[in-house]
Order: C-alpha cells, then structure tokens, then sequence
C-alpha cells in the first residue's frame, strides 16, 4: 500500500480493508471546484431591531439573558439607551409588532425583558466602560431623556459634559412619564442618579439665550426653544420638540412605521437628509410632533447628535446610526420564512403579571407588571434570534463534505477547497445566517 | 406438538428467571426455546440488544430486557419502531466494537433484509436469534423455515436447532465463531414447537461461559479518536475481492464451529457439529431432516420396522456455510436419500432438497444417491411420527424419485371440479367437450 498526494494505493488484495472503509482522507479530492454556487455567513437585521427606536440589539440582549449573562445584557442596552428601566416601562414596544415569534407559538415580550435587564442595570449598577476625559467639555442644553442620553454618549467618547437645566432636577419628559403612566418616581430618579454616577455634571442653570449658548463653546441643544438654531459651528440639536406631547407611555404612537414589508422608516427622520446640523428645527420639530414625541425617540436623537458632534470636533466618525449593519450584518430584515421551524418548538409566551380588569378601575398604579426574572430568561430562550448566527453548530454538524470548521472566538468558517456548494448549511440553518451566492 | 393457536404468547410464557446465583459449573432450569436464547445472549455478556417485538420472538426479548437490568457490564437495550431499524442500530452498535444481539421473526426479518445485507458485507459478528414463521400471507404465527431459507444470500451463517438446549448452547458457540471470523450468525429455532415449549436444561455459570467466550476483540471499530468512513462506494476495482473474503470467511464457519463446539465440549460435556447422524453406518435409506422435526425423526427412526429397513437420519445443523463436503461424505453410496422440507423455494424445490441436491452432485455417479424430496408442514402443521412414517414408505416403495418435490400431509381430499357440460358425471374430465 502505498500513499500519493494524499491517495492510497492498493498494491495486493491483503492491502484491502475487510469491508469498504476509509484508510486515509479524502481530502486530495477537492471537490470545491464542482460549485457553482458557494456559502457564506452573513447576519441579517431581526425584525426587532430594525424597528427598535433606539436601535437596540434586541437578539444580543436576548443571547444574553439566556446565557444568563445579565452584565452583558445591560452592556448591550446601554450601548445605544440609558435607561432600560424607565423605556422597559414605558415603550410602546414597536419592536413587538414583527416579531417573528407571532407565527410560532406567541411574539416575545421584548420589552419586558429589557424592563428586567434594566432594573438589574440599576440593581448591580452595571457601568459602560468609560475613557478618560481627554477631550473638551461638551454642554448639553436640556436635561431631558435627549440630553441626558446625549451627555452618556459624549461621556463614553471622552468628554467631559455639564448638562444644564431648566428645573432643579434633571429628567424632564421622563418625569412627565412618572405624573402621567403611573412609571415609578424611584425608577426615574435611579435612572437619573445613574447618569450622574458616570462623571456628569448638571446645572440647573435655567433659560438660555441663543447668544448664551454660542458662547458655552461646543453644546448640544436638547430644549424647545424655537429661538435657536442648530446650525452654528460646534452646535447639536437633539429630538426637537420633546416639551410636545406626552412621554413615551402606552398612549404615545409608535415613533416609526414598523411594517416588515417596507425596508426603512416610512416616516421622516427628524433630521432631513442632510444630518443634524443641517436641519431646520422647526421643519424637525414638526415632523417630530407629527410622529408622536417619545421617550426612546429622544433617546436616540441625543445619542446620534452626540455622535456627530463628537465627529464634527475630533474627526472620527462613530459609527452608529445602524449598529446592526455597522457590525457587518445584512439590512436585509430576517422574515418569518427564511427561517427553519424544524429547529424549534412551538412554545407558548411566559406569563406576564397585569393587573385584573376590577382593580383597573380603582387603581392608578401600573397595568404591567412584566416578567419575572425567571420569566424574561425563558422568553429570550423562546426568542428566534432572527438572522443571526448563534454557534448553535447545525452547519457544522450537517456539512456532509466537513468543510465547516469553528473559529475561535465563535463563528464558522468554510473551506471553499472542498465545500461542494450543496447548500444544506443554508437548508438547515435555524436562523437564516448562513446564504447562498453565485461562486466567483 | 402444536401450539394451541388462541393462545397468546404471554399466557403460555412461563415467567424469566432469575439471573445467575453463586458460582457453580450450572444449574437445571426449565426454559422455553426463547428463555434459552435469552439466557444463551445474557450469558455471553451482551452489551447492546436492539429489536422488535414479533410473535414468536417476543419473549425472547421480554426475557432478555428483563435479565440485562441486572447485566453488571455496560449494556444497552435501544427501542426502535421496526426491525430495519432494529438491525440498523446494531449494525452501528457492533461497528463501534460493542457484542451485539437481536432476535425476530417472519415478516420482521423479512423487513430487515437490505441490512442483513449490510450487516454481513461490513463484517459485523451480529448474532441473531430467528424463530422460524411462516411467512403471510395468509397470516400464519406457525412455523416453517421460509423467511430464515429465503435470506441464504445474505452473507450470514445459519444455524438450525432442534432443543431449547441447543439453542442457548448455539446462540453463545455463534458468538464465538462470528467474533472470531467477523460474520454475523443467525440461530434459528422453530415457532411454539421449540419457542414456547419448555424443558429442563443445563445453564451454565457466567464464569464457565467467561471461560469459553471472551471479551469481543474487533479487527476494526468506529473509533472516534481515529475518525474512518463506513461503508463508502467500492469501485469495480475493489467490490470482487472483498466480497471474495467474505465468501471465504463464511466457508470458515464450518471449521471455526467445529473448534468452538469441541471448546464448549470440554467446559460443559455437550457437542454439536454441522451434521448429526444416527444410524447411518449401514443405511440404506437416510432421512434428512433440519429444526425440531430431527427430534421426531429421531424416534421414528427406531421403530423396529424403521431399523428393519436400515433407514438412517441426518440432521442438518448448518445451513450457510452449507457442509458439501461432508454430506457427501455421509451420504457417498447410500441407494435413497429422502429430504424433509418445511420450506419451498416456490416453482421450484424444497430448499434443503437443492442444497443437498447440489452437494452430492459432486459425487462419481456410481455414489450418488436417488434423492427424494418431499414438502410437508408448511404454515405449522403438525410433521409427527405418522408423517415421518409416509415418507419413509414412500421412499422405500419408489424405485426412483418422483421428478416433481412432492407436498404431503394434506387434510382434504382432492377433487377436481368438474368442466361445463361434462358427460362423464364428476371424477376426472378427461374428455374434449364441444
């Protein structure tokens, strides 16, 4: 018997196995070159996330909730919204409305899972990692949810922020939300203290005029003051408009149109198509009365115009206004279809406490009581976690050419040499990561 | 005997037994043919059984289930929804080293053909016991030898028993020999006449078995720490000569479980060979006979007219390998050879009949004998001493073989109907009618 390139050669019949069995590999045969069609992992955007209105990474906080990860949870949340514990509350969950899960035994209670990793943010006071204060100071003008939202994001950038006021204590719409849906003060107010706990700085300073703000140097404006402009130098506007209307309860609208059937937003970005410091305000303001003012909204104006002032002082772009796509996934939105029901079981929702019907009448006390903490694990199990890959092996296990290997870090990769393009991967991949493209 | 056909497996299973108790050589236990079985699997430290339940075969299994809860070895009794199944998992089972048992029946074993297949072309030393059943339909519990005879080309060895004795002895000698030549062994018994029928035997101590039957050593295995693919495409260039070695290592059987019946001779005072004969010395007419109609051959055989007519018996123990060589040996220049058939390969012969047909044809002329071949017993009927009788006179009073094999032992009268218009009134129609 003898061994060429890899190949066994039989020189006599006592070389012969005793039944047809494999001597050596068969990896000489490089069967990749018969595809004409070949295998790639790409994320897609889950439904959840593409109508979130803080651009959350729902499945990224739902793979750690199941992994029983909370600090990772939290991280995932606070990365792109601050205060988990007051939207886990308050949201009107647009997030909900596509889930996936609707098809397959009931939608996943998103927001209530968030309300849990919020409330265990503030339990254990989980911190994002923060830099030091190496760069200049940032005011923010407004010190509601925009503005605070906002000074956390400059604050994770490296800036010092002083957050200045028109009242006493800072909050603004979010105090709105306690007086009118019942969100519990002390929810707010560890929410506040929260931010506060990261370095920044608040002044009750009161009213500004537009001269007083060009002359705090660069300022994020988060306030409704029609007097000012957003488009002097060194100057943010943020989520115009949040005095309008009332918080981010359940009577508030939805900030966006969130049907699966349309790929982005029908409704207009407050900003216009030229960013933030182009915007008329009061075209923004408009449009973001018109949409129904929120909290998460606001959240995610004040993180953005944080972003592009951080970018417009120092150069860099933080990349933020998809985080999904910036990571590398697909806009292209995980549907029901693409995904592989064979690897899932049809499983009823955890129960959710609500208040009785009777005690509705006598109460002002929340409706919602949400999940328990056993109860948000369960339902980030339940979660599909759409379009995205969760190492759950299945491509690995049913390549039949054992061309997928692992990464280190997690993830796959696919020997090209000998994959024979057979799609199966693609077939049997639980979560539609994995796709199929013409061979180059 | 016949087996009272209303009645059910279970009401006519005496209860399993208890596992073996203190060392000793072996203990007397009144065991049904399927009891033995089991206790022959048990004995020889099974670790995975995997089959499904079939009349006549059930309480092979019950039994088995029931004594491998107290297996002291790793084991493993896998639940499957059929006998392909059944056989697909011991295949997978055996090909990762482990002893491997199974048991079943008729249209189950029938079902399991394509894996016979694959059991004995990846050299897997499977043992299974078959409890002979007619095959449906008509529906038939009853035995006969159809479904083990038609899976002769499987590529496993057939071992035919005549005693609950003989099985559980057998079923632990087919370990040996399929361990030691890498062919899966089929132990074949037939239905309620050896089943379910009880008898006092001899069960050995597991350390007198241990003494017989080691631990299995496999040539090759499914070893995940050396990964190797099963089973793959075997070219032109390669197919021949593989199944070559198989065909030559199910002709070894013979010899190997000659070695192995002398081995448990000495353990245990019991032999066994391919052939058994009685009276052949001198005789002028031998009965050949397979399964549990050997036993009732035997005693007519000693019938004084039987031994007046020098009418000898060979019972067939082996069917695959089939032992040409030595019933040419036996039969060279005995003038009649008659061949009890509980079988038919239909449109042509009884299968022993064939085989023995083509076995003695390698004889010079001169010693070939005139071979008779006879069909009876089909569906379960009753081959007694009477039958056995039939036969023997038969062949004594023709000089020459009938050239068709002959069905007897039928019930009813034969009456041909009579055509359209026939003057003749009934009986035979000879005439050409208008």
């Amino acid at each position: 018997m003898k061994e060429t390139n890899g190949r066994i050669q039989f020189e006599c019949r006592e070389d012969l196995p005793a039944t047809a069995m494999s001597l050596g590999g068969t990896a000489w045969n490089r069967t990749g070159s018969w595809k004409f069609l070949e295998p790639g992992y790409q994320n897609l955007t889950p439904p959840c996330s593409h109508a979130c209105l803080t651009d959350m990474d729902v499945v990224a906080m739902m793979r750690s909730v199941e992994a029983g990860d909370w600090d990772a949870a939290a991280q995932t949340v606070i990365a792109v919204n601050p205060f988990p514990s007051i939207t886990g509350r308050t949201c009107p969950h647009p997030c909900e409305t596509p889930c996936n899960r609707k098809a397959y035994g009931g939608g996943i209670s998103v927001r209530d899972v968030e309300r849990q990793v919020g409330d265990h943010k503030l339990r254990s006071d989980v911190r994002p990692e923060l830099p030091p204060m190496t760069h200049e100071r940032v005011h923010v003008v407004g010190a509601g949810p925009a503005g605070l939202s906002a000074a956390v994001a400059l604050r994770r950038l490296g800036h010092p922020v002083t957050v200045h006021g028109s009242t006493p204590e800072p909050g603004g719409l979010l105090w709105c939300g306690a007086a009118a849906d019942g969100l519990p003060t002390d929810i707010v107010r560890a929410e506040i203290a929260w931010v506060a706990g990261l370095g920044v700085e608040f002044e009750p300073t009161g009213r500004f005029t537009r001269d007083e703000i060009e002359a705090l140097g660069p300022t994020i404006v988060s306030a409704a003051s029609p007097g000012v402009s957003a488009a002097s130098p060194g100057v943010a506007a943020a989520a115009p408009g949040v005095s309008a209307a009332s918080p981010g309860g359940a009577a508030a609208e939805p900030g966006r149109d969130v049907s699966p059937s349309d790929g982005a937003p029908s409704l207009p970005d407050a900003w216009g198509a030229d960013g933030p410091s182009g915007a008329d305000p009061g075209r923004a303001a408009e449009a973001a009365a018109r949409r129904g003012a929120a909290i998460p909204d606001a959240i995610r104006h004040g993180r953005l115009a944080a972003h592009t002032l951080h970018a417009e002082r120092t150069g860099v772009c933080v990349p933020a206004a998809d985080p999904l796509v910036d990571q590398g996934a697909s806009p292209e939105i995980a549907k029901f279809k693409a995904l592989h029901m064979a690897s899932f079981q049809r499983q009823a929702p955890a129960p959710c406490e609500v208040l009785d019907g009777e005690m509705r009448l006598h109460t002002l006390t929340a409706v919602e009581h949400g999940l328990s903490r056993a109860g948000a694990t369960s339902e980030a199990t339940r979660c599909f976690k759409c379009g995205t890959c969760t190492d759950c092996d299945t491509c690995f296990h049913v390549c039949p050419d054992v061309a997928i290997s692992k990464k280190a870090g997690g993830g796959y990769v696919i020997d090209l040499a000998h994959c024979k393009g057979c799609g199966v991967c693609v077939e049997e991949c639980p979560r539609a990561a994995v796709h199929l493209r013409k061979s180059t | 005997m016949t087996p009272n056909p209303r009645t059910s497996d279970a009401t006519t299973t005496a209860a399993p037994a208890a596992p073996p108790a203190a060392p000793a050589a072996s203990r007397t236990m009144i065991l049904t043919g399927n009891q033995a079985a089991a206790w022959g699997a048990y004995l020889a430290r099974t670790q995975v059984v995997s089959a499904y339940p079939i009349t006549p075969q059930t309480t092979i299994i019950e039994t088995l289930a029931d004594l491998m809860t107290k297996a002291s070895w790793p084991s493993k009794f896998v639940n499957v929804e059929s006998e392909h199944s059944a056989m697909a998992v011991c295949i997978g089972a055996s090909i990762t080293g482990a002893r491997v048992f199974t048991a079943t029946s008729a249209q189950g074993l029938a079902l399991m053909h394509e894996l016979l297949h694959w059991a004995s072309g990846s050299r897997l030393p499977i043992v299974m016991v078959d409890v002979n059943r007619a095959m449906a339909p008509g529906w038939s519990i009853w035995s006969d030898q159809n479904d083990s005879l038609s899976q002769r080309d499987t590529g496993w060895a057939q071992i035919y028993c005549s005693s609950a004795q003989d099985v559980l002895d057998t079923v632990l000698v087919a370990f040996k020999v399929a361990e030691a030549l890498n062919v899966p062994v089929m132990v074949v018994e037939d239905a309620f006449v050896l089943s379910h029928t009880a008898e006092a035997i001899e069960v050995p101590a597991v350390e007198v078995v241990d003494r017989f039957l080691s631990p299995r050593k496999a040539a090759f295995k499914l070893d995940v720490d050396h990964p190797a693919a099963f089973g793959g495409l075997l070219s032109p260039d390669w197919y021949q000569e593989v199944r070559e070695e198989l065909h030559k290592s199910l002709l070894a059987v013979e010899g190997e479980m000659e070695k192995a019946s002398r081995d448990w001779e000495r353990l245990t005072g019991r032999a066994y060979d391919a052939i058994q004969t009685w009276h052949m010395e001198d005789a002028k007419i031998a009965l050949v006979t397979s399964g549990t109609v050997s036993s009732t051959a035997m005693d007519a055989i000693e019938s004084p007219w039987a031994r007046r007519e020098r009418v000898g018996l060979v019972q067939m123990r082996l069917f695959r390998p089939f032992p040409s060589a030595r019933v040419r040996a036996i039969l060279a220049g005995v003038p009649k050879v008659a061949v009890i058939d509980r079988n038919c390969s239909y449109g042509a012969h009884g299968i022993w009949f064939q085989e023995l047909k083509s076995a003695l044809y390698g004889l010079p002329e001169a010693q070939r004998p005139q071979i008779y071949g006879y069909v009876m017993g089909l569906g379960g009927r009753d081959i007694g001493l009477e039958a056995i009788e039939d036969v023997m006179r038969r062949t004594i009073d023709r000089d020459r073989p009938e050239p068709e094999t002959q069905w007897l032992g039928a019930l009813l009268p034969s009456v041909p109907k009579q055509a359209p218009g026939c003057a003749t009134g009934g009986g035979c129609c000879q005439e050409d009618h208008p």
